[in-house]
């Protein structure tokens, strides 16, 4: 319902809308890609943090290696988890910036779970992981293995809530139109319908698989490459049993990372055909409009043949992978073929971030040209800025996020390569203070010495580099 | 039932402003100690307050997206600049802290350190601004964004020196009290607009009903946190910024 303005006025309302989709669309990527990492490693940290609590307990032997995979999975998770954050806060601006048609329409039922999210979820999320990165040392051991589990459940309650506000766009349920001051306001009529929608329900467990999948392939990323390179140095690596701690390490990380992705594909794919159920009703041209899916089969038609393939592949390939841990017999392969099978799993490490991707985007792009099917088009909800500064705060936004998330990548890479050695998380602080090359450290270790630190939090030795 | 909503809201924002601004505060003024290893003892007696207490903001603009969309988008119309900065800021602010210890090196340190108190100082003048700009006024905005850039600084010197046992001129609670006072300022100026700009029959009872439900659970976990965080550092905490 663009106005029956001049030539200018429609040409710069125009691209102001396109401006703000694609704001909006580089920044949900970019956030997108970080959370895939904090579902799918969160499961892993908490089982690996339950199993140190309980090995440690009993005095058993793993007890050592559990506690290195918990800190160094749970360190990476944190460095992904704060640009997650930061690119979720920035995202989650975009709504009442660049749509507040959206919210003037929509805002009692699109902004309800979007409150519980930010309100119960996220609020409950960070300040769990607050109390398990600062209270390492205070709280008891098993309290804090079920606070990281605490760190899951509302991390998952958090994008089930946005999958909700998603999925309501999607196939708007639960609402009733009623006329209001300034046109037609949805108001909730039945929350069930909304909570229960199947454009939430069967799409959200549809992303947990590919969170699942993601944080698979990292697991097993990092570890092949870490298996690939130590077998060359010490030599004794690729033995029946694990030669040393690092070795073990990296062989339970693989063994995690394939159960993980072989149960995030088959969550993923079965969820993504089960979509179908609601889509293809759907897409039955209803009254509202025959353009639903006008001009984009091609972007939807290369999103699901990749996401078929990538799923399928896995699905196939992740069982006779499971069978080669049977006597780890995958770890002691020949070593040409070793080295192939690392070398793929190291290159397969962006498969997933592609293909979820690209399936936001089959997503996304498939709904428009409504913001809420059949209810409100996109041009409708979008603000009255003017095109230049719409352009504006894409350039500083999107390109303050993305150089952010580039280097937050080169980070998360080295802190990757580094492997176990020196860990910050969970370090005692005189070993993480006594590290600072500069300065006189002396006095402010003082401030962290005031009484003997616990003797399990000591035994990292500190290496040459300093701890981080 | 709406009056409830603004309350929750303004709680909420003046919970940020006094755990967060202590994070500002600490981060706008680390380069002015010099050794790298006074530095990271600064962050880390703030450290602690920065995933428990930014929820806060995000929390209250939760509330307000689900409460008060329309105050939301009106307000985002007024200040849409400011808002961006905020944002922008905020994220700059995050990265740094995360990732300026997570390398060696004095180059890259550096860069991070100034770049933390480059978004930290943004960051609460951006806040200030906007919270003027709920007030539709540009003066009001200049001034309540000067206003938090020094009572952040004050207020972050202060918790630092609490948890490192150093001697304060102001205590934490006058410096909370002057990094709160613009936010509580605002709830007076800017209540009718707020009450005006809620939905339709006002906030859904469904969702008071979620956030009412949640609220012990919320309570609960923050004064954990609190407890167990805001003391003194000792032998038991954790350097991690």
């Amino acid at each position: 319902m663009l106005p029956e303005a001049g030539g200018v006025i429609t040409v710069a309302a125009v691209s102001a809308a396109d401006l703000a989709r694609l704001e909006f669309a580089l920044l949900a990527a970019v956030h997108f890609l970080f959370v895939l990492v904090t579902l799918g490693l969160g499961p892993v940290v908490a089982i690996f943090g339950s199993r140190w609590a309980g090995a440690e307990r009993l005095g058993r032997w793993q007890a050592p290696v559990l506690e290195r995979a918990t800190r160094f999975w749970g360190q990476l998770y944190l460095v992904n988890y704060a640009l997650g954050i930061a690119a979720g806060i920035v995202l989650e601006l975009q709504f009442g910036l660049h749509f507040p048609g959206l919210l003037d329409v929509a805002g009692e039922i699109f902004g309800a779970p979007l409150a519980v999210e930010t309100l119960g979820a996220f609020f409950l999320e960070s300040t769990l992981l607050g109390l398990w990165v600062f209270g390492w040392h205070v709280i008891p051991r098993r309290v804090h293995a079920l606070v990281f589990w605490g760190v899951v459940v509302t991390g998952y309650a958090s994008a089930f809530t946005v999958m909700v506000a998603n999925g309501f766009l999607r196939n708007p349920v639960g609402h009733e139109l009623v006329d209001g001051p300034g046109g037609q306001v949805a108001t909730l009529a039945d929350p069930l319908a909304l909570i229960f929608n199947p454009a939430a329900l069967l799409s959200g467990f549809h992303v947990v698989g590919a969170c699942l999948m993601a944080g698979g392939f990292l697991l097993v990323a990092v570890s092949a490459w870490h298996l690939r390179r130590g077998q060359g140095s010490g030599g004794q690596w690729g033995g029946p049993q694990p030669a040393d701690v690092d070795e073990d390490l990296w062989r339970r990380s693989t063994r995690t990372g394939l159960v993980t992705g072989t149960v995030g594909a088959l969550l993923a794919m079965g969820f993504g055909f089960g979509q179908f159920a609601y889509i293809t009703r759907l897409d039955d041209p209803g009254p509202a409009g025959g353009d639903v899916s006008g001009g984009l089969d091609v972007v939807a038609a290369v999103g699901l043949g990749l996401m078929n393939a990538v799923a399928g592949t896995v699905v196939l390939l992740g069982p006779v992978l499971l069978l080669m841990l049977i006597g780890n017999a995958v770890f002691r392969l020949p070593r040409g073929l070793r080295g192939a099978l690392q070398r793929t799993f190291v290159v397969a490490l962006p498969v997933p971030f592609v293909t979820a991707i690209s399936g936001w985007l089959t997503r996304e792009l498939s709904r428009q040209p409504w913001v809420v099917s059949g209810v409100l088009r996109t041009d409708e909800a979008v603000g009255d800025q003017p095109a230049w500064m719409v352009l504006a705060s894409l350039l500083v936004l999107v390109g303050l996020m993305v150089t952010l998330a580039v280097v937050d990548w080169t980070v998360l890479g080295r802190l990757a390569r580094r492997g176990g050695e020196g860990l910050v998380l969970g370090a005692a602080p005189a070993d993480v203070l006594g590290a600072e090359a500069d300065g006189e450290p002396g006095g402010h270790l003082l401030r962290f010495a005031t009484e003997p630190a616990a003797p399990s939090i000591s035994t990292e030795p500190t290496t040459p580099e300093g701890v981080r | 039932m709406t009056a409830a909503w603004g309350v929750l809201l303004f709680v909420l924002l003046t919970g940020w402003s006094v755990l967060d601004g202590a994070v500002q505060g600490a981060g706008a003024t680390n380069t002015r100690v010099r050794s790298g290893a006074a530095r990271r003892a600064r962050l880390a007696a703030v450290g602690p307050l920065l995933l428990p207490g930014e929820v806060w903001l995000v929390a209250g603009a939760g509330v307000l997206v689900g409460a008060f969309p329309h105050a939301e988008a009106d307000l985002l119309r007024a200040g849409y600049p400011v808002a961006v900065a905020l944002v922008a800021s905020w994220a700059l602010r995050d990265a740094a802290l995360w990732l300026r210890s997570r390398r060696p090196g004095h180059a890259w340190r550096t860069t991070w350190d100034r770049l933390l108190a480059g978004a930290s100082t943004v960051l609460p003048a951006a806040w200030g601004a906007l919270l003027g700009a709920a007030w539709g006024s540009v003066l009001a905005a200049v001034v309540l964004a000067a206003w938090n850039v020094a009572a952040t600084r004050l207020h972050g010197a202060a918790l630092v020196a609490r948890r490192l046992g150093e001697p304060s001129r102001i205590g934490w609670w006058t410096t909370s009290a002057l990094v709160a006072a613009p936010v509580v300022a605002t709830a007076v100026v800017t209540w009718p607009h707020l009450l005006a700009g809620t939905v339709g029959n006002g906030p859904s009872a469904a969702l008071g009903g979620v956030v009412v439900a949640l609220l012990p659970v919320l309570v609960t976990a923050q004064w954990f946190a609190w407890r167990l965080l805001i003391r003194p550092v000792g032998p038991r905490d954790v350097v991690f910024f």
